[in-house]
């Protein structure tokens, strides 16, 4: 390539994609904890304050000498839109617990969690979502996992509202989401909490 | 002069490839209707007398390996839970392996799709279903369902290995085969069809084959070494990847048209997928076979025109082709499928029917890449199935392509016809496989791939800036 010419190295860094240019030439330590790898020079206030919770979560747990009630329960994970960060933090706190994790990446549309989990069979299904339409995806997946006689408990988490016609902001749904028979929990300790519940009762 | 016998026992004609031990070098070919209805045997030596009396020199025939697809090939069915994933992977499997898939079952099964197994007879039926650690229910109750049918000889589990034991023993009968092997889907994000594949294989060989009676004497058995599409593809990944993954290729993907169905076959490194693209469906194979059986030149041609009307009405309009007088050609050709064309207008038909079934196999066996708008996520990308638009290399074979007048033409047709979503390939150079060297150089592989990589090269040889026929 001719490093020489701007439209050629934006096209290759256009078509590389913003997280493959990531992997490959982000500054910051090599530390698998953090999304990509590698950890930031500088974070965001976001990333941070996550992260630390995070940390505090599983530092809690641990000392709590907890009794390993999510160790190998099935948790599937996944975004119902392009936010990575999320998931990957949802991800890395089940793994760090032993959960299971069952990676269903980002984007994702009811009917593809419906399929894996009728292969997978989870324990629990755990979404985040960020872009408006978390009422209408979970009716989609309830009726879609109602309809393949699966009975995993679902969570759902992120910005829990929806874009409605007659309003110029998306309106907070969680009501609604728990009329469906979706699990709101208010924090990533909460949904760690009440999947820990599930664990135990499974275990009993 | 020790030679080798590559044989390819066919459904229509044996075909007899003569090479020299060691070197590869093609020493002549012939062929002979398949006699199935007394001993394949019989036909096999004529054409080999055939062959040998083209041999200049003294020959001493000292190895005979044959692939065969004669008495209906091998028949497999395939069953999983999730149409795009287990039973999808089994199907693929068992299309790798050569094998004829015409019953695919997904979901929760019951007796309609028990009847629809027993209605099939398949050779071997390949139960998937689950990932490892995860669905055991579903399994369990497909299991059970199929379980149950008289006529099922060869099972294959290749399902969740938590209970891969559980299943085998449920379909265990007297006189009946039940093999476990690794799971086809261990993984939500990786297939693993090779154990399948290789199970399949074995079966083919040492249990399908001699049901088949095709032969009265052990000469046939001990000569078959697999099925025919299998050697193809052997060739194949040979052609793509070479002995050790450095072959100039980098890709091959073979179209071998046929009356009743049209054959893709493809070889090509997996690259890497750009992070803004999201996948569906199951992770890419860089060694793949589909088989389209609704695409034939003779018995499939009525839903050839079906499923492209418009566009070889369009083809044929300037020769005075209308919807009715197609019709008419396409019932002519399913009631008699020994025709020949023999005018210019029946040749335009059998010209735009290979066209069409070229153009939609390739849009059927690669993948597929849309730009997907949604609320709420914006512009998306979305990849099914594998990119093989770089492929550089297009084989063509089968009987209306290795006879035809402008065989490489139609290719270009077809390639030409692809989608703006499609990936298939967009320039490769085109040969055309005449001499059926495919299926022997699969063969020949098995046992000295350096001697295939050479016969191999009679295909590619030259050919890289030219279109050309061997």
């Amino acid at each position: 390539m001719d490093t020489q010419d701007p439209a050629r190295v934006l096209l290759i860094m256009k078509r590389l994609g913003a997280a493959k240019y990531e992997e490959m030439f982000a500054p910051g330590e090599r530390d698998d904890s953090y999304l990509r790898g590698k950890k930031p020079v500088l974070e965001t206030d976001l990333v941070r304050e996550t992260n630390l919770k995070r940390d505090v979560l599983l530092r809690d747990m641990k000392q709590m000498n907890d009794d390993g009630h999510i160790r190998g329960l099935k948790v599937l994970v996944a975004s119902t839109d392009v936010h990575e960060f999320a998931k990957f933090l949802l991800t890395s706190t089940f793994q760090a617990l032993d959960a299971r994790v069952i990676d269903c990446g980002i984007n994702r549309d009811p009917e593809d969690i419906v399929k894996v989990a009728a292969e997978t069979a989870p324990d629990v299904i755990v979404l985040t979502t960020h872009n408006g339409v978390a009422r209408s995806f979970a009716t989609r997946l309830m009726d879609e996992l109602r309809d393949q006689r699966l009975h995993a408990p679902v969570f759902m988490g992120g910005v829990l509202n929806e874009d409605v016609d007659g309003s110029d902001v998306p309106v907070d749904v969680r009501a609604d989401l728990v009329r469906l028979g979706v699990q709101v929990p208010p924090s990533l300790d909460g949904l760690v909490a009440a999947v820990r519940a599930i664990g135990a009762r499974g275990r009993t | 002069m020790r030679v080798w016998a590559l044989i390819d026992f066919g459904s229509t004609f044996t075909k007899v490839t003569l090479v020299e031990e060691g070197s590869g070098r093609l020493l002549s070919r012939a062929d002979h209707p398949t006699t199935v209805e007394t001993d394949v045997i019989d036909g096999y030596r004529c054409a080999l007398d055939r062959a040998m009396s083209r041999v200049v020199g003294k020959a001493d025939l000292t190895t005979e390996l044959a692939a065969s697809s004669a008495g209906g090939g091998l028949q497999v069915a395939a069953a999983g839970l999730v149409a795009e994933l287990t039973a999808s992977a089994a199907q693929q499997a068992a299309l790798n392996a050569g094998a004829k898939v015409r019953l695919v079952l997904a979901g929760d099964l019951d007796e309609v799709h028990r009847a629809k197994l027993a209605n099939d007879r398949p050779e071997i039926l390949l139960f998937c279903g689950g990932t490892d650690g995860g669905q055991i229910d579903k399994v369990l109750h497909n299991a059970d369902v199929l379980a149950a049918i008289d006529n099922l000889d060869n099972v294959v589990v290749a399902c969740n290995s938590d209970i891969a034991p559980d299943v085998a023993r449920r379909f265990r009968r007297p006189g009946r085969t039940v093999q476990v092997v690794a799971n086809v889907l261990p993984d939500i994000d990786r297939l693993d069809i090779e154990p399948a594949r290789q199970v399949i294989h074995d079966t083919f060989i040492h249990h399908v084959i001699r049901g088949k009676h095709l032969s009265a004497g052990p000469e046939f058995e001990a000569m078959v070494t697999m099925p025919t599409p299998e050697a193809v593809l052997e060739a194949v990944r040979l052609l793509a990847f070479g002995r050790d993954g450095t072959a100039e290729t980098n890709g091959v993907i073979v179209v071998d048209i046929g009356g009743a169905t049209t054959d893709v076959h493809s070889a090509a490194p997996l690259e890497e997928q750009p992070s803004y693209i999201t996948r569906a469906g199951l992770p890419g194979l860089s060694v793949m076979r589909s088989v389209q059986g609704d695409l034939g030149m003779r018995w499939g041609a009525d839903s050839v025109v079906a499923a492209d009307q418009d566009w070889m009405l369009a083809e044929l309009a300037p020769v005075g082709v209308d919807s009715a007088s197609l019709q008419q050609a396409v019932l002519h050709r399913r009631s008699d499928p020994e025709f020949i064309a023999a005018d210019d207008v029946a040749q335009r038909i059998d010209n735009a029917l290979a066209t069409s079934c070229l153009s939609i196999s390739l849009r059927r066996h690669c993948g597929t890449l849309n730009t997907v708008y949604s609320p709420g996520r914006g512009t998306q990308f979305v990849q099914r199935g594998v990119d093989l638009r770089n492929i550089p290399l297009m084989i063509g074979t089968g009987g209306p392509l290795v006879h035809g007048r402008d065989s490489r033409g139609l290719l270009r047709a077809a390639v030409a016809r692809r989608s703006a979503d499609s990936l298939s390939p967009t320039n490769p150079t085109i040969v055309i496989d005449r001499n059926y060297l495919l299926a022997a150089a699969g063969l020949l592989a098995s046992r000295d791939p350096e001697a295939a990589e050479q016969l191999l090269g009679l295909l590619w040889k030259g050919s890289n800036d030219t279109d050309q026929d061997l």
